[in-house]
């Protein structure tokens, strides 16, 4: 796999990839607590579908970004069904810090043109 | 509700196997939670939902089948391409059988006019097989061009030359589309022969036959003998071609092939003179009424394939140099 010191340039991630990177941003999740947060972090604009969200996991599960978490399995409260997480790799990390300082630089650009600057 | 679950579990079923197991449960999980979120809000809200599934569905299944897997798998080199693998009986038969169903589909609506008096339909039949062919493409394809699948391969490139046939075009018209359908078998035969050997071999062979074949329907129209004639060369390359393929060596391959591209070929030699019997027998015995046996037609497809049978026994001779 590789490390982050080896990391790539990555070309701008895609919305739904960056908005569960993000999600999985602040510890381990699984799919419908993912499909909940990218709803709510994108203001209702990503509405991610079960086969999105799985075949972007996939993706990324294949590119090291993310992997299942160790203690994976939590139980849901109704159904005691097995539940699997994901959680960030340290690559999906410096990916998606890397995506953010990008998105920063965008806005700085455009604010150095008073474009976006509302005050 | 349930309905739209036994819907959501249905269309699961079209995501690749691979996939389907690795996350089928949990999508199905998550849907189901969604969906009973939905379901406070109303009707509406589960159908919205169940919308958005669908609408993402055929982005999805692209992406999953075409750009995660390999399309044409037979691209890929392998280590040795002149390797011996024996095939199982399914393969041999699954081989073999567009060679058992293709002339069948030429010569059955033949045999059931002259035979039964029924009237001469040829097209629901012919429509027929290359439905089956298209359909065992699909399955071939699904399950990563398996060596079975070449005969059908080779069908594909038949029909495609007779739709190219079919445009109708006339002299320079006809030579220019030949020379692109050509083009395109030669392109799928040279990366073929980069995986198998035997695979490129089993390609090719339902050329001749077919393109012969094809010539003789209008001498055996309303002959029964004469189609029965034809249609039994169709068992003879189905036999010929299962055992190849459970026998699994390309030598072995190539020598039956060869006989079988003799002993089909010529008994539809154009201008043989005789309809329905053997050129070669035709032209040892010299009877009287074949004046000319003009089997250039068939010699040049002979000739078309040539090459590639010489690469094929070049390449292994050098295989063979370097080993010892």
């Amino acid at each position: 796999m590789e490390t982050p010191e080896e990391i790539q340039p990555q070309p701008p991630l895609t919305e739904p990839t960056y908005f569960i990177l993000l999600s999985l941003a602040p510890g381990p999740s699984h799919g419908y607590a993912m499909m909940k947060d990218v709803y709510e972090l994108s203001q209702g604009r990503v509405s991610l579908s079960t086969g999105t969200l799985y075949t972007a996991l996939k993706r990324l599960l294949e590119g090291g970004w993310i992997e299942r978490s160790d203690g994976s399995s939590d139980r849901s409260e109704e159904g005691g069904r097995q539940r699997k997480a994901y959680q960030l790799t340290l690559l999906g990390s410096r990916i998606l810090k890397a995506e953010v300082q990008r998105l920063e630089g965008l806005v700085t650009a455009a604010q150095l043109r008073s474009i976006g600057n509302t005050s | 509700m349930k309905f739209l679950i036994w819907l959501f579990s249905a269309f699961l079923y079209l995501y690749p196997v691979e996939f389907r197991k690795a996350f089928a449960a949990e999508m199905q999980a998550d849907f189901l939670e969604a969906l009973q979120a939905a379901a406070a809000e109303g009707w509406f809200a589960m159908l919205r939902l169940f919308a958005s599934e669908i609408a993402d569905l055929p982005g999805n299944l692209i992406h999953l089948h075409w750009t995660d897997r390999d399309p044409f798998p037979f691209d890929r080199p392998r280590s040795d391409s002149f390797e011996n693998i024996a095939g199982t009986r399914r393969a041999g038969l699954l081989a073999g059988l567009p060679h058992l169903l293709y002339p069948l589909s030429l010569f059955l609506p033949l045999i059931t006019s002259a035979g039964l008096g029924l009237p001469v339909t040829a097209r629901p039949a012919q429509f027929t097989f290359w439905f089956i062919t298209a359909v065992v493409l699909v399955f071939a394809w699904s399950r990563g061009w398996p060596r079975w699948s070449s005969s059908w391969i080779g069908y594909a490139l038949v029909f495609a030359l007779e739709q190219f046939n079919a445009i109708g075009f006339e002299g320079w018209g006809a030579r220019f589309v030949f020379i692109i359908w050509l083009v395109l078998t030669g392109f799928t035969l040279l990366r073929m022969s980069r995986r198998d050997w035997l695979s490129c071999l089993l390609v090719i062979l339902p050329v001749t036959p077919m393109w012969l074949w094809w010539t003789s329907i209008p001498a055996t129209e309303g002959i029964l003998a004469k189609a029965m004639l034809f249609a039994s060369i169709g068992v003879s390359v189905f036999v010929a071609v299962a055992a190849v393929v459970r026998i699994g060596r390309w030598q072995t391959a190539a020598l039956m092939l060869l006989a079988v591209l003799l002993a089909v070929g010529l008994p539809a030699a154009p201008g043989a003179g005789v309809e329905g019997a053997s050129a070669l027998l035709v032209y040892l015995g010299r009877p009287s009424n074949a004046p000319d046996l003009g089997i250039s037609q068939f010699f040049i497809l002979f000739l078309l394939t040539a090459p590639l049978w010489m690469l094929a026994v070049w390449r292994n001779a050098n295989r063979q140099q370097q080993r010892g």
